[in-house]
């Protein structure tokens, strides 16, 4: 099990790295606020802030001294954290930028989040971890990634509808459903960390393998879903392009 | 957000020639654009033009106005004549962007 948990952690880093490194190079051709936010979003949180935490894992196999896992640990929430904080932004920007009520909202759920950043920083990680502050902050930074599959899979009823009368691209509109999943995916595999984290692992072996198999599987789901939305193979856009004519 | 010029340019055109009022024929646009899944504020007039084409005729026809032909014309006519004024970066550009 802890052999697919290492090979989900994998493809997850390399699909953020790359991903973040296109979006951000993309980014510099446009001027687009929205492709900054997901590529600042992907490398910092996606790759840079689970890398450290991964690397501080005991279960990695890597024997570092306690305050040396402890500083990758804070610092693999800092920065996941603040790539949340961009995640809020891509979302505001992509699809509600001329609301000020929305804009209002993103800068108060970034407030928070940077503000549980300090549960982490004052207290031991044990402490941390349970402490009101963080799960808070948990809360919130899971908000954004469930507004962002709100408002993905929203947008990709009502492209259905333009694509029924050709007035939409079928890559472009797949592309909203791929982002939509690898929000609910990322949403699930928040949800299963932060219940080993709250009722212990040792509870979680108790019940036996299936929360590292969720955890697993969804991990996996969310990158592989992000690469064909941002990155498809040739292939792949073929056979959505083949399947709009179809149904058309 | 204020509604789009080529969105008010075709409820004028209805609500003037046809007999619906401003309030129907204002609901009956928006009706037509939320079937195509399209929005009154950012709708551009290449995009009206498939909705008075494909959704509108039948739109029209079942609230009981005559000749729905000869209105649509004159209302295609009358799109010729407006700009879709500034163009957003609507969530459908900016995910066609990040597709590259």
């Amino acid at each position: 099990m802890l052999l697919l948990l290492g090979i989900s952690s994998l493809i997850s880093l390399a699909a953020a790295l790359v991903l973040g490194i296109r979006l951000l190079r993309l980014a510099a051709h446009t001027r687009g606020v929205p492709e900054l936010a997901m590529g600042a979003s992907f490398l910092l949180g996606g790759f840079l802030g689970f890398l450290f935490i991964l690397i501080g894992n005991p279960a990695a196999g890597v024997a570092l001294p306690v305050p040396v896992t402890e500083m990758l640990f804070r610092l693999g929430m800092s920065l996941i954290s603040v790539g949340l904080c961009f995640t809020y932004i891509f979302v505001w920007q992509t699809f509600r930028p001329g609301s000020s009520s929305v804009r209002g909202l993103t800068l108060t759920a970034i407030v928070c989040i940077l503000a549980s950043l300090w549960a982490v920083w004052s207290a031991t990680i044990e402490e941390a971890l349970v402490s009101p502050l963080y799960l808070f902050g948990e809360a919130v930074r899971m908000g954004g990634m469930v507004w962002g599959c709100i408002e993905a899979l929203h947008y990709h009823v009502v492209m259905r509808r333009r694509l029924a009368l050709g007035l939409a691209d079928p890559v472009v509109t797949n592309r909203f459903l791929l982002w939509g999943i690898a929000m609910g995916a990322g949403i699930i595999t928040a949800l299963t960390g932060l219940c080993m984290t709250l009722f212990g692992m040792t509870e979680m072996v108790g019940l036996g393998a299936w929360p590292y198999l969720v955890l697993g599987i969804f991990a996996t789901i969310s990158p592989v879903a992000q690469w064909f939305a941002f990155f498809p193979p040739r292939g792949y856009c073929e056979w959505v392009q083949g399947s709009a004519v179809e149904a058309s | 957000m204020a509604d789009s010029p080529v969105f008010e340019c075709v409820c004028e055109v209805l609500e003037r020639s046809s007999s619906l009022d401003r309030l129907e024929s204002r609901g009956t646009v928006r009706l037509a654009l939320k079937q195509a899944g399209l929005e009154a504020r950012s709708v551009s007039a290449s995009q009206m033009k498939v909705v008075l084409e494909k959704v509108l005729p039948e739109e029209l026809a079942s609230r009981g106005v005559d000749d729905v032909d000869a209105l649509l014309g004159e209302t295609v006519s009358a799109l010729a004549t407006v700009e879709s004024g500034v163009q957003h970066d609507s969530p459908e550009s900016v995910f066609a962007r990040l597709g590259g």
